[in-house]
């Protein structure tokens, strides 16, 4: 498919604070990509780039093969949904959706066709003649998404969209926009710091931190295959843990437990090198027989009703979260127990660049 | 209750009180009688005076408005300091006693004032421009006062937009004169009517700078109720008349606010 952004060493700096370091990022056409991070992270100044409300310090921005660079915002033909909708106050929902229709020039019964198209999208159509704040939060958004696409720009940004919505809505908003997306076929770049957002609405997912990019790739690689500690950490539970690198491949985890066959382990024998395993990947037995097992004891026991997370620690002093499936036998772990932990050289995750491309 | 029973007292004994009796007065006192009210409604020096006062509160607040807004518009445009910086410049003149300042427009204004001086050595032209004891000097100083109250309302109601609908309007493909007119002005509207309501309540009432910038042509209500507390000792008269300039203003609050909270200017809160 067609590229429709290309960024090219975009960089963004205020005096001597660097808000965003050189960047390079392709987004395809149709396809929805998530700006994740933490707050401060760069996110929001990329977005703001690629809109034109900021210029940049250098690099170049290119937009459906055009250098947009020194194009005005009102002339890169993009869309936006902003956190607080920023739907105008004085006109109704069908003027703000007409808005961007009537400053094309569009002739009138195409408008009026055109909005009510978009409004019934959004499921919104009996609400045309209402102010924007006679609605509630959730319809506002999508009347903002409405009035983002109505006009079909190459490009929607959308700057935390849901950040200031209830749980219930933003998951029903979530799939909403969701099947936008893969009907109208949009090409989405969708800025938040919620993971679970970024997961279940993403084609790829571009994780920053600290003015960078930290690393690119589709939800699921994203979570199995974290490429640093920060991408690890951030996303979902995570047990990052420094190992001895012992051959090709073979680590040590503790006195009893070595494994071989790690995937992606590139670094060479006698390093130390961090790796992650997920919660859910450790097996987890009582008492301590067994062979090739790391003892252990529980600390804690959080049950979550569905799931029960337990917290054990290592002789050698390292805590580990294991995430189990609660079973009505299970009931009897408690703190002080000892434990043998062990998991699949598979589901052993080398941090810092070591992962594979 | 018990914190407001200070300011209340205060209220009804230095405000209410008063007031009523000027109320009072205008009636005739102890005598009632309408007959200061025929006199004014049938006097044509009175139905003078009062078109005076509207014609010269009309022309200042609309100047104001015209001169005001894009102020308001630049100030609200600048980064918070320095903004800070321009509005004491705005409020400077405010700090000046209206006396001094109408002192210092005789001074600029008049026959051998700076700009008349200037443009008789600039044109070479005799005689002088006819700039002081006439309406042009009356509107002009009453301009000048009303300025900052112009200003702050509408930069305060300009502040509370934020540049989020801007930014949207800017990505959908709005120019910056687009956005003007079709997001910011529309928005700015309560403010606008709040600040011509300010500046005409104000104007309406004004005293000083008629007398001292006004000639014989210009004199405004507040002149006359002054005319005959001190020099004809008329107090019903006098009250007459402020009576009758409180119910003006009160039915141009009325007007405005009906206009306000219709659907003309939209309903922002």
């Amino acid at each position: 498919m067609a590229e429709m952004v290309r960024l090219d060493g975009i960089t963004k700096a205020y005096g001597e604070t660097v808000a965003l370091h050189p960047t390079d990022l392709s987004i395809r056409e149709g396809e929805f990509v998530t700006l994740l991070g933490p707050s401060g992270s760069g996110k929001t100044t990329l977005l703001n780039l690629i809109a034109g409300s900021t210029a940049p310090s250098a690099g170049e921005i290119w937009l459906k093969g055009r250098d947009v660079t020194q194009v005005p915002a009102n002339r890169r033909e993009l869309g936006m949904v902003f956190q607080n909708y920023a739907l105008f106050p004085h006109m109704t929902v069908a003027q703000n959706v007409a808005f961007p229709l009537t400053l094309r020039r569009r002739p009138r019964a195409e408008i009026r066709r055109e909005v009510m198209r978009a409004l019934e999208l959004v499921h919104l159509p009996h609400v045309a003649k209402r102010k924007p704040r006679e609605l509630s939060g959730g319809q506002q958004q999508r009347i903002a998404i409405a009035r983002s696409l109505v006009y079909n720009p190459s490009l929607i940004l959308m700057d935390e969209p849901l950040g200031a919505l209830d749980r219930k809505l933003r998951e029903a908003l979530q799939f909403e926009i969701k099947k936008l997306h893969e009907e109208l076929r949009m090409t989405v770049l969708y800025v938040t710091h919620d993971q679970e957002e970024a997961l279940t609405m993403s084609n790829r997912i571009c994780l920053m931190n600290e003015g960078r990019m930290e690393q690119v790739a589709p939800p699921q690689e994203m979570y199995f295959r974290p490429a640093t500690e920060f991408a690890a950490g951030f996303l979902g539970v995570s047990n990052i843990i420094r190992v001895a690198v012992e051959g090709r491949g073979a680590i040590r985890v503790g006195e009893r437990f070595a494994l071989s066959g790690v995937p992606g382990l590139t670094a060479a024998p006698g390093e130390v090198v961090p790796v992650m395993i997920r919660p859910e990947a450790i097996r987890l037995a009582a008492g301590s027989a067994a062979e090739n097992v790391l003892e252990a004891e529980v600390e804690d026991v959080v049950f979550l009703g569905g799931v029960t997370n337990l917290v054990v620690r290592t002789g050698q002093g390292e805590r580990f979260t294991v995430r189990q499936l609660t079973r009505r036998s299970d009931a009897g772990w408690q703190g002080g127990m000892p434990v043998s932990l062990s998991f699949d050289a598979s589901d052993v995750v080398p941090l810092n660049g070591a992962a594979p491309q | 209750m018990r914190f407001i029973a200070p300011a209340l007292v205060l209220l009804v004994a230095a405000f209410l009180l008063p007031l009523l009796y000027v109320v009072y007065l205008s009636f005739g006192g102890s005598s009632p009688s309408l007959e200061k009210y025929a006199a004014i409604a049938t006097e044509p020096l009175y139905r003078q005076v009062l078109l005076n006062s509207v014609y010269i509160s009309v022309v200042s607040t609309g100047l104001t408005l015209l001169l005001g807004y894009p102020i308001a518009y630049h100030l609200e445009a600048q980064p918070p300091r320095r903004r800070t910086v321009l509005m004491i410049l705005v409020l400077m003149p405010f700090w000046t006693s209206i006396l001094v300042k109408s002192f210092a427009f005789t001074v600029i204004l008049g026959k051998s004032g700076i700009i008349n001086s200037f443009l008789q050595w600039a044109t070479g032209m005799e005689g002088h421009l006819p700039m002081l004891f006439n309406r042009f000097g009356v509107v002009v100083g009453m301009t000048h006062f009303l300025l900052p109250f112009m200003v702050f309302t509408v930069l305060a109601s300009l502040l509370t937009q934020g540049p989020e609908l801007r930014r949207a309007a800017n990505v959908m493909g709005a120019t910056r004169l687009t956005i003007f007119w079709r997001i910011i002005f529309p928005l700015s509207l309560p403010g606008v009517m709040a600040g011509i309501l300010i500046c005409m309540i104000m104007s309406m009432a004004m005293f000083i700078t008629p007398a001292l910038l006004g000639g014989r042509g210009d004199l405004m209500i507040s002149n006359l109720v002054e005319f005959h507390v001190r020099d004809t000792l008329d107090w019903e008269m006098a009250s007459a008349l402020a009576v009758c300039l409180l119910a003006i203003t009160g039915v141009f609050c009325i007007g405005i606010a009906r206009v306000r909270g219709g659907q003309l200017f939209g309903e922002e809160g």
